[in-house]
């Protein structure tokens, strides 16, 4: 199997029966939808939702067809979008709740020593602030940003996914970015 | 300063931005590898089930049709089974009732003669009321007049087997002897039907001879009971006819005819000038059609005065 396959070659494939098909397609995603769900929610909730989006994207294998406007990502994180709208709504969160496990993984970050290049001090300490900027973001923002820095998605591809219009979505992002590169200005 | 802001936005969505590159780094959480396995497994194992789902589908995909076809059918089904009026399904439950009752009196001993004649009486009317007296009677003013009320509160049961029993044994017989002539005018022999009315008839009449007394004052009550029970989608009718029949005998005569020809007959004492009589009859009408609407020429003449 020749592992350049697109996605959509992949997930045809996979509807067919093979295993391996969706063994590559699934090790290729699977980190930056975690880390889309991840920075959106509380970890064990990120890690349900994660497992339900790939259990959907199996039983709904079939109804999957590939077109020039509908790839591969936009459709499972268009679920992973509606499972995380899900969430909220059941749940009734207003205001999306920042990952605790997300401030464990700035305790797990490496302390600074002394051992440490100055350099990678100072690259940490910049990862520390935009991991604090993005949790500042609007949830609107943030989801955007996201998007487009996770999995590259253009400005009409994330306002399909987040079910807006094209002006809306580029300008949640505008914002986040501006949000972001003020935020980082005092850094660099 | 916002042009500024615009050119580094469009260099940040080519790919050329520190924060792209400062994010890039950032990204160092992983899928859990326990949440990976448990998806691959569950991914491997779904081919069959997703097969077999997708053979349920196709079942699924004919519950519809066949639901709405078993729909229709078991519709016109039950639609041609019950006929279009119920009028035409014979009524051979009475015939069946009379022929017994007139078979149990035959072979009723001299002693218990009177009381089962009494029975057969009853089992009689209760039989024909299923149609008739009433529902035929109110059908018509002629036969309603033909056939008095079974029981009132003013009639004793003397009165009412003076009266009432041998006009209604006289009336009900010959009814059905008429339904009876039909039927066997079409079957050019005289059908089983009216034999068994004829035979009634001559048990009764021999009944009602035997026993001047009547109708036992029980039977009478069962008989109200069961009018008052008879109920059928014309009861407006028949309750304005027995609230007729109820008025005191010294109801007008107009109180007989039909509302038109009342106020046909008012409309000419109008003419006449006989405006008491006219005034009269018509506080008579309203006691007995409060809301019939009057022609325009009593409308002036009364409405406008209230």
């Amino acid at each position: 199997m020749n592992n350049q396959d697109s996605d959509e070659a992949l997930m045809l494939r996979y509807q067919k029966g093979d295993n391996q098909a969706f063994d590559l397609l699934f090790n290729r995603h699977k980190d930056a939808i975690f880390r889309y769900l991840e920075r959106q929610c509380v970890k064990t909730i990120a890690e349900e939702i994660f497992q339900d989006v790939w259990m959907r994207l199996v039983q709904a294998r079939d109804q999957f067809q590939p077109t020039e406007s509908s790839r591969f990502t936009t459709y499972i994180y268009k679920i992973a979008h509606n499972r995380l709208m899900d969430y909220f709504r059941h749940k009734s969160v207003q205001e999306r709740v920042i990952s605790d496990a997300h401030a464990d993984d700035l305790d797990q970050l490496p302390v600074p020593t002394q051992v440490l290049p100055d350099m990678q001090l100072d690259t940490q300490r910049k990862i520390t602030k935009l991991t604090e900027l993005i949790q500042e973001l609007s949830s609107d923002q943030r989801e955007a940003f996201l998007l487009r820095e996770e999995s590259g998605f253009s400005i009409q591809e994330i306002a399909d996914i987040t079910g807006v219009n094209r002006e809306t979505a580029k300008s949640r992002l505008r914002y986040a970015f501006v949000r972001l590169r003020d935020g980082m200005r005092g850094l660099t | 300063m916002i042009d500024k802001t615009q050119d580094d936005f469009e260099n940040y969505l080519d790919g050329n931005s520190d924060l792209s590159q400062l994010y890039a780094k950032s990204r160092n959480s992983q899928a859990p590898d326990n949440l990976a396995v448990k998806i691959t497994e569950a991914a491997h194992k779904n081919p069959s089930a997703a097969r077999l789902s997708a053979g349920n589908r196709a079942i699924n995909k004919m519950v519809l049709p066949y639901a709405v076809a078993a729909t229709i059918i078991l519709s016109v089904g039950i639609y041609l089974a019950i006929p279009a009026n119920t009028s035409d399904i014979p009524d051979n439950t009475n015939h069946l009732a009379i022929n017994e009752n007139v078979n149990n009196l035959a072979s009723t001993s001299p002693q218990q003669e009177s009381s089962s004649s009494s029975q057969a009486q009853l089992a009689f009317r209760e039989n024909n009321t299923v149609k008739a007296p009433t529902q035929r009677a109110i059908e018509t003013e002629e036969s309603h007049q033909l056939i008095p009320p079974v029981a009132t509160e003013s009639t004793t049961p003397k009165q009412l087997a003076d009266n009432t029993k041998p006009k209604y044994i006289e009336t009900r017989p010959a009814e059905n002897t008429i339904v009876a002539t039909k039927e066997s005018k079409d079957q050019s022999v005289p059908s089983q039907a009216s034999v068994e009315v004829k035979q009634t008839k001559d048990v009764l009449i021999a009944f009602s001879n035997e026993n001047p007394e009547g109708i036992a004052p029980q039977h009478k009550q069962t008989i109200e009971e069961y009018e008052d029970a008879d109920f059928s989608l014309d009861w407006m009718n028949r309750l304005a006819i027995k609230t007729q029949d109820n008025l005191p005998a010294t109801k007008p005569a107009s109180s007989k005819l039909s509302p038109d020809k009342w106020l046909d007959n008012i409309s000419k004492l109008h003419e006449q000038k006989r405006f008491k009589e006219a005034a009269a009859s018509m506080t008579e009408f309203r006691k007995l059609y409060p809301y019939y609407k009057l022609p325009p020429s009593l409308k002036d003449a009364y409405d406008n005065k209230k």
